[in-house]
């Protein structure tokens, strides 16, 4: 059995003499040549967990194991990882090549074997003409690449990117999704990013870590966490806008089971939930809002009345809003209703997702 | 942050340091109270057999060194005392003042275009050697000799370039949206400075006005030619502490100097934690 | 949630709240804005949206009363207020730093518009109260900025807007600094703010999702000149050239070399293929045919089996958006981004072929040379 190539075991940091739990206590495992991204609100423990990944903190209790060996103590510089910084940190008054070149020459490695590395890294970045250029004349797309390229010249074991996206501008972003993409396939390296921007986390990475409030909630593979949210912050984060949670329980009215929620009752097919006795027992429904259609008001599941009408372009969101419930649909442009219209919800009863109203984990359907 | 241990090398550098720039002063404070033989005594006396206070009395009592068979110290120094207060915290609460407002003016408003910073700091790139002269025949024909009010205005215009250099990269490190905001609140432009910016950078204008203060407080060339009688500052007193038959008193003059350091020596403490607090505000920060 | 500050106004009997005309500003060489008119109804949420170096910050400060204009006028509710200090114009500002004062409480943040003018205290607090209670905040009122979070810092910027109810809102990029997820759960509660209180905001991004999803009114600039004024579906389905439809989308819209040919039974050639049927689109064309540039929006792109496709290409990239993935296509003619289901995009790899058909719809036209749109 392969050793996986980064262990995070039950990893915990706490600062200010246990006041402020940053991590608390996260285990995963990431595969060679894997991409995993780190996704979550600001203040959830990803930034404090790829700190102590890179050696800027140390953790309060816990292991983190590269290759199987223990690197906690070991200091930054020898822990063979590379990280690229959100704001670049790209040294302004050197060229590119010496910025590509620092990290081998502060190793102090033969002048011929850092020009060969600067250049296969320049070539694999397209950088190959701007190596003369002073780092200072650089725009936001090429100074990230020089950031990259600065770590990737020292062949790290892993490579960990904070925020790659976050200053560039929207225009730029596609472009340098697709260049990482590349350069994901390309050099095989296991890579980790961090980010608040689920759409960044969607289209770079193999699987995605969701972190919230300092715990993990939930690692899955990218094509599949969207459609089989783990955990209710989960399904409440991810996509969107995010599924629509309503909490209630499963009750009967008469012959016939459903979803209940104060006045709301959805009827249910038959399926293991509904039989499964769990009748009085909080439970928690998710619907997508792309799975909400608009209806007439007796073939409606919900009516209610539109408080907010959000266009995108294409598509629009729609909130409706029904007693104490509100929920999203995303509807086609143009048949988007008017604020203040009274419309119909309904749903396939297959769409739905249902979770446990005490641990919010998912409950098999 | 791992923390870097002290090496050897490291800590033998650092001390060294130390031992350099603290030895003037030290010296300073061991001549201040010797008896006068051990003024000149070779080899050098490093801690006085007989410490003895006169030194100090005779900064206010003029006779008191004759105790020791040493003449000739015509006045005692307190004019000079408070001739340095004065001229050194009016000349710079005035150019800080001054500094002030054209730091906001040129920070905030261009005012003067790119030039104009330039043009102040120019101010001090002259010798003072060699604009004393000129300045002696000018101030004689305009009746500002041996005045105060002609030796602030020459301390208000050397150092006014420092001023506003450094008060301008306190406000230019101040996000204008502040200013701004509360002058959207409801402050006038004038107000919203007042009230905001320099409030905001009181950090910055602490350091800038203690660093003034000590250029004013130890300028002697000025001091020396355009004053004669009336006016008399600490550095020209300490000039004056030299006779006939004694030679250079150092002893008084030791004594005098740590008087003077006293005021900067308090200062600095005092203004010391605002200057640690750092220039960082967070409010505005992503 | 139960508001009890009342609407600023009253029906519509009164003057536009802001009309700005010819307003012009340049910083030295740099022609920042050029001409600049609008008018925003009262009670409305108009978006500035253009990107960085638009003009937007400019405007809004000529607004404002920051800086003066080198011609032109400001016209408030009736008055013009051109040559008044911004504490004479009715106004209130979100700077996209927020501007907080750092030394002061969120409650001596939030009071200051009220303080400075020596209202009562406890009218102060009474107010104070209200609105922190609104925006949910009381529990930071006696906390410093650097101790909030970005959202909680926001909400106060907000409160010292809203405290004295004035007749303009001033927003200059107010979410820019904030997390993906906290920005669009503040834009919501920003409209719905503005809705409820009935207050006119004026509101600059250059984050285009932003603009559609709470505009009443968008008025897009681009090189201090104002290219398009529309409602936020308009700008979407009827951009006036073509750099105004490449900026509103996302994914961006196709933007291809066509021809149309008229007397060949109206079909159009575009990437490689001829295509037929383009009703809608057709009829907009001008009669004698010729070139011109085709807007295909991603979403107005299908796959289809290759024996039924106008247009075969390969695949370029795969990228994937969660529900959905954006396929990237490319033939020797032309390169193509189309939005399908994240299902169906994992049949595909780099370098399948693939083929695909244009659906008639709400297709764009425009003009080879100045990408004015024609149909």
């Amino acid at each position: 059995m392969s050793v996986p190539k980064l262990e995070i075991i039950n990893l915990r940091k706490v600062f200010g003499n246990g006041s402020v739990v940053a991590v608390d206590g996260i285990d995963f495992a990431i595969e060679a040549g894997e991409t995993v991204a780190l996704l979550g609100p600001s203040g959830c423990g990803k930034s404090t967990t790829l700190n102590m990944i890179v050696g800027l903190e140390d953790p309060t209790s816990g292991d983190i194991r590269i290759d199987g060996r223990s690197i906690v103590g070991v200091p930054p510089g020898k822990r063979n990882v590379g990280l690229v910084f959100q704001d670049y940190a790209v040294f302004t008054h050197m060229t590119v090549f010496e910025n590509l070149a620092f990290g081998l020459v502060i190793r102090g490695r033969a002048k011929g074997e850092i020009t060969r590395a600067v250049h296969d890294v320049a070539e694999l970045l397209g950088m190959q003409k701007s190596l003369k250029l002073p780092a200072a004349e650089l725009g936001g797309s090429e100074l990230q690449r020089v950031a990259i390229g600065r770590t990737l010249v020292t062949k790290p074991a892993i490579l960990l990117l904070d925020e790659p996206l976050s200053n560039l501008e929207a225009s730029a972003r596609l472009a340098m999704r697709r260049e990482l993409r590349r350069l994901q396939s390309e050099i095989g390296l296991t890579i980790i990013y961090v980010t608040h921007d689920q759409i960044e986390a969607l289209s770079l990475a193999d699987r995605i870590a969701v972190m919230n409030a300092g715990k993990l909630q939930q690692i899955e593979r990218t094509s599949v966490i969207c459609e089989k949210p783990d955990h209710v912050f989960v399904a409440g984060f991810m996509g969107s806008p995010p599924m629509n949670l309503l909490r209630g329980e499963i009750a009967r009215d008469g012959a016939i089971t459903g979803f209940r929620r104060e006045d709301l009752f959805i009827q249910l097919p038959p399926s293991e939930i509904v039989s499964s006795g769990r009748a009085g027992q909080p439970i928690i429904l998710g619907v997508r809002p792309e799975s909400l259609r608009l209806a007439l008001a007796d073939e409606s599941m919900i009516f209610g009345k539109v408080t907010i009408v959000e266009p995108r372009g294409p598509e629009a969101v729609v909130t409706v809003e029904a007693g104490a419930i509100s929920l999203k649909a995303v509807v086609l442009a143009s048949g988007r209703p008017q604020e203040g219209s009274n419309v119909g919800l309904v749903a396939d009863p297959s769409s739905f997702v249902f979770f446990s109203g005490e641990t919010g984990r998912r409950l098999a359907s | 942050m791992i923390g870097r241990k002290l090496t050897w090398p490291l800590a033998f550098v650092l001390f060294g340091a130390l031992i350099v720039s603290l030895f003037p002063v030290f010296w300073i404070v061991m001549t201040a109270i010797k008896p006068p033989t051990d003024w000149n005594a070779s080899p050098a006396i490093w801690f006085p057999s007989h410490p003895t206070l006169v030194n100090f009395k005779t900064l206010f009592d003029p006779d008191a060194i004759r105790a020791y068979g040493v003449g000739g110290v015509s006045q005692a120094a307190t004019t000079s005392v408070y001739g340095s207060l004065l001229a050194s915290i009016v000349g710079t609460v005035l150019s800080v003042a001054i500094g002030l407002f054209a730091a906001i003016g040129i920070s905030r408003y261009a005012n003067g275009g790119k030039a104009t910073p330039l043009i102040i700091l120019s101010g001090r790139m002259f010798p003072p050697a060699a604009i004393a002269v000129p300045f002696v025949i000018i101030y004689s024909n305009v009746g500002l000799i041996d005045t105060f009010r002609g030796l602030i205005a020459i301390y208000v215009a050397g150092t006014l370039p420092f001023s506003t250099w450094m008060l301008k990269s306190f406000v230019d490190d101040l996000p204008r949206e502040i200013e701004e905001a509360a002058m959207i609140d409801g402050r006038s432009r004038l107000m919203a400075h007042l009230v905001v910016t320099i409030p905001l950078i009181r950090s910055g204008l602490l350091a800038t006005t203690l660093f003034i203060f000590i250029l004013n407080w130890s300028e002697f060339m000025f001091a020396l030619v355009l004053s004669y009688s009336n006016v008399t500052t600490i550095p020209v007193q300490l000039a004056r502490y030299v006779t006939a038959t004694a030679g250079t008193l150092y002893g008084v003059q030791a004594a005098l100097a740590v008087l003077a350091m006293l005021p900067l020596i308090l200062a600095g403490l005092f203004i010391q934690s605002h200057l640690a607090r750092g220039m960082t505000f967070g409010a505005v920060k992503r | 949630m139960e508001l009890d500050l009342k609407p600023l106004r009253i029906g519509s009997i009164f003057p536009a709240a802001l009309e700005v005309c010819g307003l012009s500003k340049a910083f030295g060489k740099n022609a920042a804005l050029n001409d600049i008119g609008f008018t925003v109804p009262e009670g409305s949420l108009t978006v500035l949206l253009g990107s960085a170096g638009a003009g937007k910050t400019t405007t809004l400060r000529l607004i404002a009363g920051l800086d003066r204009p080198d011609s032109g006028r400001v016209v408030m509710r009736g008055c013009d207020v051109t040559a008044l200090e911004p504490k004479d114009r009715d106004i209130a500002m979100i700077f996209d730093n927020l501007a907080l004062y750092p030394d002061k409480t969120g409650f001596a943040n939030i009071a200051s518009p009220l303080s400075i003018r020596g209202a009562e205290k406890s009218d102060i607090e009474n107010r104070v109260a209200q609105i922190s209670s609104t925006l949910r905040i009381a529990h930071v009122l006696n906390r410093l900025p650097k101790t909030m979070s970005g959202g909680e810092r926001q909400r106060v910027a907000l409160g010292r807007a809203l405290i004295r109810k004035p007749g303009l809102f001033l927003l200059d990029e107010p979410l820019s600094s904030l997390d993906a997820m906290l920005r669009i759960e503040l834009r919501a509660e920003l409209k719905r703010l503005q809705r409820d209180l009935g207050a006119t905001f004026l509101l600059a991004t250059p984050d285009f999702s932003e603009a559609l999803a709470v505009a009443d009114s968008v008025i897009m600039l681009r090189g201090g000149r104002i290219v398009q004024v529309a409602t936020a579906q308009s700008l979407y389905d009827d951009p006036v050239d073509r750099e105004a439809a490449r900026f509103v989308g996302s994914p961006e819209i196709n933007l291809l070399k066509a021809v149309y040919e008229p007397a060949n039974q109206g079909t159009i050639r575009v990437a490689g293929a001829s295509i037929a049927g383009l009703t809608r689109l057709q009829k907009s064309l001008p009669k004698g045919g010729g070139p011109f540039e085709i807007g295909i929006r991603p979403e107005q792109l299908k796959l289809s089996p290759l024996e039924a496709a106008a247009i075969q290409a390969r695949v370029f990239d795969v990228e994937p958006l969660g529900l959905k993935s954006m396929l990237t296509v490319k033939n020797e003619e032309a390169e193509m981004r189309l939005v399908i289901d994240a299902d169906s995009a994992r049949g595909h790899v780099v370098g399948d072929a693939v083929g695909i058909n244009v659906i008639d719809g709400n297709l764009l036209a425009f003009d080879t040379v100045s990408g004015i749109r024609i149909a």
